[in-house]
C-alpha cells in the first residue's frame, strides 16, 4: 500500500458519528480515510453474501443507484459479492458510499478490491476499529458487523444463506433498535434461505426502496420522470421486465411480440438511458 | 444441399439463431456462451444448413487443399459444402495447424472457407487456443520445418462453444453454481483477451423451460402463432444470402470478401453511418468502456445488420443491436 496516510477520531470528540456512538459496545478509536463527515449523516446499509446470485446483485446495485439518488450513504463492508456490488452502484451513481473493514485501514481483503477500495478513500470514507497493520481475524469480521449496522437508521440484507454473516448484521441491527429489512427470495434458493428466514422471524420484508423512505421519514423522490424518458416501444420493454422480473432477449420477445432484432436494439438504447441494465444474458430494470 | 439438422429443431432460440444469421452473412466469428442443455451444440451444428453455397473458385480452393490433405472420399471426391470442421478438444497443435513430417494441412486450413467449431472452448489447451490468433488475423497459416516453409490457406468462421464456468451453472436461475469466483474467473480466462477480441458476436443463452419449450404453459392457439415465428433455415439461409449479396457487390475489386476482413481505412470507407448511429458507437464506446477493437467489432457486426435489411447507411437500429452481441462482462459482483 503506499499510501498510508490515515486520521483517528476517539469517541469523545464531536465529529465522531452520532449513531454509532448510542451502540452498546462503540468502537474507542476509529481510523479512517475520506470524508468523516458522511458517517454523521442518515445511512443505509446493505449486506449480503460473498457468492450471490444475478438477483442479489441486481438488488444490490438497484438500492445503491436509489441511495445515490437520496443522496444517503450506502454502508457496506467491502466483501465480494452483494457488498462490492452495493459500493460499485452507489459509485457509479455519483452517491456517497461507507466501507467499515475487518482488518487494518492500510490491508485491503480481499485483494481483488484494491481498485474500489482506492475509488472509496476518493468519493466516500473507509473506516475501521483496528489499528494499521491489522489482519483479519475469524473474529474480526463479525465484530465489524455490528458497526456497519451502527452507524445506520437501516440495514437491508440483500442474500444470506444459512449461516451468513449478514445475519449477524442483521442481529446486531434489531439489537440496535435499527430498521432491518431482509429481501425477500424464491424458497427454493440457498442464497436466500437466510434472508427468508429473517422475514418469517419478523424482519420487514424489503419490497421497494421507497418503503424503506417512508419508513424513515424520508420524503420520496419522483419514479415517473424515468418512463417520461422513454419512447412508446421502450414502454413495453420496460413494463414486460417491471411485471416479469429479469428476463432474457428471448423472452421479451415473447412477452412484447417484437422480433428479435428490434427487442435487442430497443434494449440497447435503454441500456444508455441507464434504465436496464445487461449482465450473463439476462436484462433487469437498472432504476 | 441441406447437411446437418434444420433450425426448426431449435425452439425458443430466436435470439442465438439471429447472432447465427449475422455470423454466418458476415463470417463473423462468434462464441457462445450457456449453461449445459441450453442448446450451443444443437445451434453449431445446424450452422451449415444456413451457409450461403460455395462458388466455383471456392469450390476448387477448397477441393485443392483437402486433397493435398488427402482428405477427400469416394463419396465426396470435390468439396462442395462448406466445410465443417469439429476437432476435439484433444486435438494436437500439429493436427490444427497442418505441418508435421509430411507437411499436411490440418483442420484450420480444412476449414477454410467454412466453419471451425470448437466446441467446449475453454477445455482446449492453451497452447492449441493461442495457436488460432495469427491464422484469424491473416487468413492463411506459415509452416516452417526444416523441410522448408508452406503457406496454407485457412480463412474460417470460428465458432465457439462454452459454459460460463467449470460447474457449468454460473449465472443460471435453477441450478447452483458450485464454483468459487475465483475459479469462475480462471475458467473464463481461458479464452484469453486477444482471442475474445477476435469474436465479433458474443451472446449468451439460456437453457428454454420445458414447460415453455413445448407449449405446455400456452393455449393451443398460442402454440400455432409461435410455430409461425419460430425461424426455420430456410428463411435464415434467405437472409444470409441477402447480405452476401451486398457484400458481393460493395467488395467487388477491393480484395475483401467479407464484412468480418473490413479493419482500419476500410472499415472507415466501407461503413458510413447516419449520424445518430456514429454517437450511439461513439457513446457506447464511452459508456459500456468498450476497446478500440470493440468498437470495431461493433462497426462490422452494424454493417452486416445493415445488409440483412439491404441498407446501405448503417442506421442507429443496426447499431443499438450489435451492441447487444458485444463482449458483455459481468458487471458486478466478481471483481
Amino acid at each position: 500500500m503506499k499510501n498510508t496516510s490515515f486520521n483517528m477520531v476517539r469517541r469523545t470528540e464531536t465529529d465522531y458519528p452520532p449513531l454509532l456512538r448510542m451502540i452498546k459496545d462503540p468502537p474507542e478509536t476509529l481510523y479512517y480515510k475520506g470524508n468523516l463527515a458522511l458517517a454523521s449523516r442518515t445511512c443505509i446499509s446493505v449486506v449480503g453474501s460473498r457468492h450471490g446470485t444475478a438477483y442479489g446483485r441486481w438488488v444490490a446495485r438497484q438500492i445503491g443507484s436509489k441511495t445515490a439518488r437520496y443522496n444517503i450513504p450506502l454502508v457496506s463492508g467491502l466483501a465480494a459479492g452483494i457488498d462490492a456490488a452495493g459500493h460499485q452502484s452507489a459509485l457509479d451513481h455519483q452517491g456517497p458510499t461507507i466501507a467499515v473493514l475487518g482488518t487494518g485501514i492500510d490491508i485491503c481483503y480481499p485483494r481483488s478490491n484494491q481498485h474500489l477500495m482506492t475509488e472509496i478513500e476518493e468519493k466516500g470514507l473507509i473506516l475501521t476499529e483496528y489499528p494499521p497493520g491489522f489482519r483479519a481475524t475469524p473474529y474480526s469480521f463479525p465484530a465489524r458487523n455490528r458497526i456497519i449496522s451502527g452507524l445506520s437508521a437501516a440495514t437491508v440484507v440483500v442474500e444470506a444463506g444459512i449461516s451468513s454473516g449478514s445475519l449477524i448484521t442483521a442481529g446486531f441491527s434489531e439489537d440496535q433498535g435499527r430498521r432491518t429489512y431482509g429481501v425477500p427470495g424464491n424458497i427454493n434458493s440457498i442464497f436466500s434461505a437466510g434472508t427468508n428466514r429473517l422475514i418469517a422471524d419478523g424482519v420487514m420484508p424489503f419490497i421497494s426502496f421507497e418503503d424503506v423512505m417512508d419508513d424513515l421519514g424520508i420524503p420520496r423522490i419522483g419514479e415517473e420522470e424515468v418512463l417520461k424518458t422513454l419512447g412508446q416501444d421502450e414502454i413495453r420493454i420496460y413494463q414486460a421486465l417491471a411485471e416479469g422480473g429479469e428476463m432474457t432477449a428471448d423472452e421479451l420477445c415473447r412477452k412484447t411480440g417484437k422480433p428479435i432484432p428490434q427487442v435487442n436494439a430497443l434494449v440497447t438504447i435503454m441500456e444508455m438511458k441507464g434504465v436496464l441494465w445487461t449482465s450473463l444474458g439476462k436484462i433487469f430494470i437498472a432504476k | 444441399m441441406e447437411k446437418g439438422p434444420d433450425y426448426r429443431e431449435v425452439i425458443g432460440q430466436e435470439g442465438a439463431k439471429r447472432a447465427m444469421v449475422i455470423a454466418a452473412a458476415g463470417f463473423h466469428n462468434l462464441l457462445l456462451t450457456g449453461v449445459p442443455g441450453s442448446g450451443k451444440s444443437l445451434l453449431a451444428r445446424c450452422l451449415p444448413s444456413i451457409l450461403p453455397p460455395m462458388d466455383q473458385e471456392e469450390i476448387f480452393q477448397a477441393t485443392k487443399i483437402h486433397s493435398v490433405a488427402g482428405a477427400l472420399t469416394r463419396e465426396e471426391p470435390i468439396v462442395r459444402h462448406r466445410p465443417f470442421r469439429m476437432p476435439h478438444h484433444t486435438v494436437s497443435p500439429t493436427a490444427l495447424t497442418g505441418g508435421g513430417r509430411k507437411m499436411k494441412p490440418g483442420e484450420l486450413s480444412l476449414a477454410h472457407l467454412g466453419v471451425l467449431f470448437l466446441d467446449e472452448m475453454p477445455e482446449f489447451p492453451r497452447e492449441v487456443l493461442e495457436t488460432l490468433r495469427q491464422p484469424l488475423e491473416d487468413g492463411v497459416i506459415r509452416i516452417h520445418r526444416l523441410a522448408g516453409s508452406v503457406t496454407y490457406p485457412c480463412r474460417f468462421l470460428l465458432l465457439g462453444s462454452s459454459n460460463p464456468c467449470r460447474c457449468g451453472y454460473h449465472g443460471s436461475s435453477d441450478h447452483h453454481c458450485t464454483c468459487t469466483p475465483a475459479q469462475i474467473k480462471s475458467y473464463q480466462d481461458r479464452i484469453s483477451g486477444p482471442l475474445l477480441d477476435r469474436m465479433d458476436l458474443t451472446i449468451r443463452i439460456s437453457a428454454v423451460p420445458l414447460t415453455e419449450a413445448l407449449g405446455l404453459d400456452q393455449g393451443l392457439h398460442q402454440r400455432a402463432s409461435r410455430r409461425e415465428t419460430r425461424m426455420e433455415s430456410e428463411e435464415m439461409r434467405n437472409l444470409v444470402l441477402r447480405g452476401r449479396k451486398k457484400q458481393k457487390a460493395r467488395f467487388s475489386g477491393a480484395g475483401l470478401t467479407f464484412n468480418s476482413q473490413l479493419d482500419g481505412e476500410l472499415l472507415e470507407r466501407f461503413c458510413p453511418m447516419e449520424k445518430q448511429a456514429r454517437s450511439l458507437s461513439l457513446e457506447a464506446s464511452e459508456g459500456m468502456g468498450l476497446s478500440m477493437r470493440g468498437y470495431k467489432k461493433i462497426v462490422r457486426v452494424a454493417r452486416t445488420i445493415a445488409d440483412l435489411e439491404e441498407e446501405e447507411i448503417i442506421r442507429v437500429s443496426h447499431v443499438a443491436e450489435a451492441l447487444q452481441y458485444r463482449d458483455q462482462q459481468e458487471r458486478t459482483g466478481i471483481r
